[in-house]
């Protein structure tokens, strides 16, 4: 047994216990199931890009392109995923299965949606529901580790979040970048860079919403480490 | 609600005996352990440790792509009465029961499986639908506090989070269906000009009749002191017990409400006049301040 299949049975194992302990505290008395779960939309339109991030945990595994993507999209549909470790993308692409199904999407890090605009497509988008399990218990502290220069990212919680509200952008150094991806324009817009007294007031109406990416920029390698704001659970 | 079996190892599983299948409830947890979308439907796999069947649970779902807080994330019922197939996994279809909006209308939705036996505080209301929906204490039968339990404020429209201070609440027994069953009998300390009910319901098969919301005046009993809200049995069974709640509101010569006090409350039969019984009074008191 490879070092990495090993690797993979214990983060899978790991991933099974703290989803049994996610909801701790309130399947004692059984009231409601040890866990919630659900589905996040993402319109992905023909010939066209779309910068996502998965904000649910898999069930009982690693989330990955086969189980959370699957056939939701047509043939000829590309996932490119940022590696934060190299600053490459590892990518997939669908022609009846994936080229690499077991691509894991794990949450804080950014991927694309790569669209073509080829026959297989019979609609101007397609809706794709991430599903997954809710971060709750010790999954409701999450580390993405470690962003530098320019990498794609996402907020790891299945809900809009002002961008001012994020530990990411609240300990940002002088410099440092926050630049999103327009769907509808199919370009890059908005590039907030942080000034000497801090980000622009435009940014403060800005959020980062659910499911979908960013790119942060900075010139200090930082951990970017967030609670998930649930009290309704 | 539609079950599917989703494995063959399910399918042999219901072939055998059902010998040792037990209650979930008693003893088991419930995971949701998979979500599927397919087509225009949401395929939800829920599986237990042992086989189980007969158990009931509901479905609440949770749509939002919001900030999601205790004070604004309102689950809603998707389903009830979903019973387990006897096996360790069912799959639960979800296609916009109960007027939520099927796929691919919504954008995000969250599902968890509820357990409506529990209820700590034995107000009526299950711990799941006080924690998701109705936000109210599970563990306070009358988690504002006002001597009314939450679970009749809600069947009577009140917000079992907000005190009431001038609402009576009375008990009124049906004895026929279609007829006039009793009324209660209100008497004010004041002589009104006008007055207006902002609420009422009943619980049980008691359905309020003739005054809605927002009426006035027309249910005064002459021009004297009294009151009444009147109820009819409409539908079977021919005789109930139903919770009757009226909230008074005096208006005054601007038309603004002014304060209601509240000295004596009856049930008398429509008819006779017969008083049937005490009703339960739970607020009594003399409010200086309407909501």
């Amino acid at each position: 047994m490879s070092l990495l299949h090993r690797r993979g049975i214990l983060t899978s194992l790991i991933t099974l216990a703290l989803t049994a302990l996610s909801s701790e505290g309130q399947t004692t008395n059984q009231a409601w199931s040890t866990n919630a779960a659900g589905v996040i939309a993402v319109d992905v339109p023909r010939g066209g890009l779309v910068l996502a991030s998965m904000p649910l945990e898999g069930f009982g595994q690693v989330a990955n392109v086969s189980n959370t993507i699957g056939s939701q999209v047509p043939d000829g549909t590309a996932v490119w995923v940022w590696n934060l470790s190299n600053d490459s993308y590892s990518v997939t692409t669908r022609t009846n299965t994936w080229s690499t199904g077991d691509l894991a999407l794990n949450r804080g890090i950014g991927f694309w949606f790569i669209a073509t605009a080829t026959n297989a497509w019979t609609t101007t988008s397609a809706r794709v529901y991430l599903p997954g399990v809710l971060p709750l218990g010790t999954l409701s502290t999450t580390t993405v580790a470690t962003i530098y220069t320019n990498d794609y990212v996402g907020y790891a919680f299945p809900h809009d979040q002002l961008f001012t509200n994020l530990t990411l952008v609240k300990q940002a150094v002088f410099g440092s970048k926050v630049i999103l991806w327009n769907v509808a324009a199919q370009q890059y817009y908005g590039s907030y860079s942080r000034g000497v007294f801090g980000w622009p007031p435009s940014l403060s109406t800005m959020s980062v919403y659910a499911a979908r990416g960013f790119i942060f920029s900075t010139t200090n390698a930082v951990s970017w480490t967030e609670v998930f704001p649930c009290d309704w659970f | 609600m539609r079950l599917v079996l989703i494995s063959r190892r399910l399918a042999i599983a219901l072939l055998l005996p059902t010998v040792g299948e037990t209650t979930l409830a008693a003893t088991n947890k419930l995971t949701i352990d998979g979500i599927r979308v397919q087509g225009t439907q949401v395929q939800v796999t829920v599986t237990y440790p042992v086989a189980a069947s007969g158990t009931v649970w509901n479905i609440y779902s949770l749509d939002t792509n919001k900030a999601l807080t205790q004070a604004t994330s309102r689950w809603q019922i998707a389903d009830t009465n979903v019973a387990l197939t006897g096996a360790t996994a069912t799959v639960w279809i979800d296609v916009g029961q109960g007027g939520r909006q099927p796929v691919p209308l919504f954008s995000n939705r969250f599902y968890i499986a509820i357990n409506p036996a529990y209820d700590q505080d034995a107000d009526g209301l299950s711990d799941g639908q006080e924690h998701f929906i109705e936000k109210t204490d599970r563990t306070l039968a009358d988690t504002d506090g006002d001597g009314i339990l939450d679970r009749d404020e809600l069947n009577i429209g009140l917000d079992p989070l907000v005190a009431e201070t001038n609402c009576i609440l009375g008990t009124i027994y049906a004895s026929a269906g279609g007829q006039p069953i009793g009324a209660a009998i209100f008497e004010l300390a004041f002589s009104p000009t006008a007055l207006r009910i902002i609420g009422v319901g009943s619980s049980g098969q008691l359905k309020p009749h003739e005054y809605s919301v927002g009426q006035t005046t027309n249910y005064l009993s002459g021009a004297s002191d009294i009151a009444y809200y009147q109820a009819h049995s409409r539908a079977s069974p021919t005789s109930d017990t139903a919770l009757v709640a009226v909230l008074f509101r005096k208006i005054g010569t601007s038309g603004q409400a002014t304060g209601v006090s509240v000295t004596s409350r009856q049930c008398k039969h429509a008819d006779t006049g017969a008083v049937l019984s005490s009703p339960s009074v739970y607020v009594s008191g003399v409010p200086s301040t309407l909501p």
